[in-house]
């Protein structure tokens, strides 16, 4: 019998490991590819950022097997730079959307066609503190 | 012989009787005994166990409406490396991936969109 419920449990236990590690083979996940060195032309009227002209960031993902990008560098201005993380991911339109986070900002750009388009500047309470605009260099 | 000496015997021992006059010992017997009263472990109550010390207090929970977000620290500017014009980048590359996945996207969509038949 004390065989018996010690099989059960080895059963159950790898069950449950195997429960765990399925959903793994479940993503089709590829190799990422790294855009480095994206040039942005740059303008922003919320405050802090207004004189920021220059938006310079890496992209990674796999653009075959996914539909968004993870960005990540920096906003510069002419009192330095100001670190940026974000994502883009395109739509069925033909265009991508860009969502930043800087300088305790969170710069919405929902629709960018041909490489240009214009954001809202939201603060940290979602409060529209401005807008501006960002076309690739 | 044997007639006679029961009967010496049973004369014997009827004269005694006739004769006694002490009290008669009555000898108690365990039975008569009152019972003891043992205890009954089967409807005993367990001891009660030792108090558990109380959880450490938690956070005052506030209502929602009065939650109070904090403010964001102020990110600090760094030493920036301005892209000139002129110096590479990778533009070209970015946007040659991303004509192809439009590209891609737009011919999935013409193919499903196509009537079939």
């Amino acid at each position: 019998m004390n065989k018996l419920v010690s099989g059960f449990s080895a059963a159950v236990a790898a069950a449950a490991l195997l429960g765990t590690a399925a959903p793994a083979f479940a993503f089709g996940t590829g190799t990422p590819t790294t855009y480095s060195n994206l040039v942005w032309l740059t303008s922003f009227n919320a405050a802090g950022i207004s004189n920021c002209s220059q938006l310079q960031i890496d992209a990674t993902g796999d653009l075959q097997r996914s539909d968004a990008l993870s960005l990540y560098g920096a906003l510069n201005c002419s009192n330095g730079a100001y670190g940026v993380i974000g994502g883009l991911f395109t739509t069925s339109e033909g265009a991508f959307s860009i969502t930043l986070q800087v300088a305790g900002y969170t710069v919405v750009c929902p629709r960018v066609f041909n490489y240009a388009g214009n954001c809202t500047v939201y603060d940290s309470n979602w409060v529209s503190r401005g807008t501006g605009r960002i076309e690739l260099q | 012989m044997k007639i006679l000496t029961v009967t010496l015997a049973v004369a014997a021992l009827l004269s005694a009787c006739g004769d006694a006059r002490e009290p008669v010992k009555v000898i108690a017997t365990p039975r008569a005994q009152a019972p003891t009263l043992v205890a009954d472990t089967s409807t005993q109550v367990p001891p009660i166990p030792p108090a558990v010390p109380p959880p450490p207090p938690s956070a005052p929970s506030r209502p929602a409406s009065s939650v109070v977000r904090a403010a964001p620290v102020p990110q600090e500017a760094v030493a920036q490396r301005v892209w000139q014009p002129g110096q590479p980048n990778g533009n070209a590359e970015f946007r040659a991936a991303l004509d192809a996945k439009f590209a891609r996207a737009q011919q999935q969509g013409s193919t499903q969109a196509a009537p079939t038949r």
